[in-house]
């Protein structure tokens, strides 16, 4: 589910090739520079209404790191109900 | 015989000089200067354990981090020669630029290693040195030379010896070695010093790579030199940027016009950001619009100077007191700069031509290419490719380029380098590139091809197969496929019709 949200916002912004999955590779998978990154996080957090940390966004290397933080954050919001 | 004298010796006084202030902040990390001149020690000592001679060159593919800074001052202490790689570029780039320079060492850091897999094998006397730690057969790990207990490294080192090789982007279409001494270098970081007003107080961050020259004066050699504090970090991420201004007092930015843009985008939609920090902020890579200097100066009363520098030869820096916006500043003191016409005759002041410069900024020559060094240095000059003009009071104003060249967010890109990567696919008749203008990064690559009959691919697959030979700030984000180009009447492709 995640994914299918992120990958809605990937193929606005990048062409690549093949399936996007969590082993895809920000940089050499979906031919990021480094003006890319931060229009990709902004929309990541405005889709899930998170915010991603600066620690967090300098270890962000593939779509399964986004998907661990998204995770990670929805979570901690369960087990704080 | 010269002067003894070498790059390295300015960390070696400031380790003196102040042993236990910071001079790196890396994520959690603080690394003072006794601890950074120590690790060079160590790092030195060991290139020279694995063989390394003097001039030899080492290459280095990392991204911006602390063991940037120790293994380009080891490389130096123990008098080899400085490759700094871009950590973006693909295996074919870095496999030219290590047969091209002949590179004995290699310095990459692990997450890096599967851009090297082919390399490996082909060049078989190459010394792989590991950041990060792995045990795979034929690597050195890094961390061993870097906790070897050393003495202290002292090798003969003269003015002229060569520091540094940096590769920039080739009209010919592959990047050229330009060649630094330690004396190019020494002197940059003076002079730059002197017109830039770098303190030892001041604290500087660093968000450009480490790789560029540019980023090496401002973030690396000015500061320590002096005695000053860098904060580094990995990429540039506006937010994560202005927050880090704000949490280190950051007073000293270095930056291309771009991410001055995203950081005045970010801070207009975050008014608890607070930059009041930042004593000066200069700004060179690409021309710096007039607008972004104005907001920083009038909103937040910030000076943002302009520099301007091609790797050969930095030349000019806007002075803090007398800033001229719009203009790159006049030459540093010591550099001669004029303007000549096609004929190289000087023009007077005003007029438009070449820009060109002299002095003991200007570098040594290009590494392996004696008819292009010769044809950048003719008469004595360096020849930089752009038009300009000078004031009365002897202040650059950048007009355009003499060269066809892109700036991608402040990376010079060559068309024809991305040009001959097009006409290598087997469905490319022929392929026109030009630099078309992108609210990110000043300007994007754009390419026109047109196709082999029979052929029926989509752009989509030019992207993707440039992407695989070149980095990818270089290759075109649109791709357009036509019946054929816009020729003037030589036969050349007009590419003012593709604009």
């Amino acid at each position: 589910m995640i994914l299918a949200r992120i990958k809605v916002i990937i193929d606005e912004q990048f062409i690549y090739e093949g399936e996007l999955n969590e082993h895809t590779r920000v940089i050499d998978d979906l031919g990021a520079d480094s003006f890319d990154i931060p229009v990709m996080v902004n929309a990541i957090e405005d889709e899930f209404r998170e915010t991603i940390s600066d620690e967090e966004l300098f270890r962000i290397r593939t779509i399964g790191d986004i998907i661990e933080i998204i995770e990670g954050r929805q979570k901690a919001l369960e087990e704080d109900k | 015989m010269g002067q003894n004298i070498s790059v390295d010796k300015l960390l070696c006084k400031t380790a003196q000089a102040f042993p236990n202030k910071v001079v790196i902040h890396y994520e959690n990390d603080s690394i003072t200067y006794s601890r950074l001149n120590k690790e060079v020690d160590n790092l030195a000592q060991g290139l020279i354990d694995l063989g390394l001679k003097s001039s030899d060159k080492v290459a280095a593919i990392l991204e911006n981090c602390p063991d940037f800074v120790r293994i380009y001052f080891a490389i130096l202490r123990a008098a080899g020669t400085v490759v700094p790689l871009n950590p973006l570029y693909k295996e074919d780039e870095i496999q030219y630029i290590l047969n091209d320079a002949k590179i004995k060492f290699l310095v990459i850091d692990r997450e890096l290693l599967p851009k090297i897999n082919k390399i490996e094998a082909e060049i078989s006397d190459l010394k792989i040195i590991v950041i990060g730690g792995t045990k795979e057969k034929n690597i050195i790990p890094y961390e061993e030379l870097l906790n070897k207990e050393a003495d202290p490294v002292e090798m003969n080192v003269e003015e002229n010896d060569l520091a540094v090789c940096l590769y920039t982007s080739g009209t010919s279409g592959r990047p050229k070695g330009a060649l630094l001494s330690h004396g190019n270098l020494i002197f940059l970081t003076k002079a730059c010093i002197t017109r830039m007003d770098m303190r030892t107080e001041d604290h500087s961050l660093c968000v450009i790579p480490l790789a560029h020259i540019f980023s090496q004066l401002t973030n690396m050699l000015m500061p320590i030199s002096l005695g000053g504090s860098v904060t580094i970090l990995p990429r540039f991420i506006p937010r994560a940027v202005l927050n880090e201004i704000a949490a280190k007092n950051i007073s000293y930015l270095c930056a291309v016009p771009a991410m001055y843009s995203a950081l005045l985008s970010v801070l207009s939609q975050a008014q608890d950001l607070n930059i009041a920090s930042l004593r000066v902020c200069v700004s060179g890579g690409a021309p710096l619009p007039l607008e972004t200097s104005k907001v920083f100066m009038e909103k937040y009363n910030i000076p943002l100077l302009e520099g301007s520098g091609p790797t050969e030869a930095v030349a000019c820096i806007g002075p803090l007191e007398a800033n001229k916006p719009g203009s790159v500043g006049p030459p540093l003191e010591g550099v001669k700069v004029k303007i000549v016409n096609e004929n190289d005759q000087e023009l007077p002041q005003g007029e438009i031509g070449e820009f060109c410069v002299q002095g003991p900024n200007v570098m040594q020559g290009y590494l392996n290419l004696s008819e292009a060094t010769a044809e950048a240095l003719r008469g004595g000059w360096f020849h930089t490719g752009d038009l300009a003009k000078i004031d009365e009071d002897g202040y650059v104003y950048l007009i355009g380029r003499k060269k066809d060249m892109i700036l991608v967010g402040g990376m010079n890109v060559y068309p024809s380098e991305i040009e001959q990567c097009l006409f290598s696919h087997p469905q490319i008749l022929e392929a026109a590139v030009i630099g078309i203008p992108d609210k990110d990064r000043g300007e994007m690559p754009k390419a026109f091809i047109v196709l082999r009959p029979g052929s029926t691919s989509e752009p989509k697959e030019f992207i993707l197969y440039c992407r695989k030979y070149l980095a990818n700030y270089k290759c075109p984000r649109q791709v357009v496929i036509l019946d054929c180009l816009p020729k003037n009447p030589t036969g050349k492709v007009d590419k003012k019709q593709l604009a």
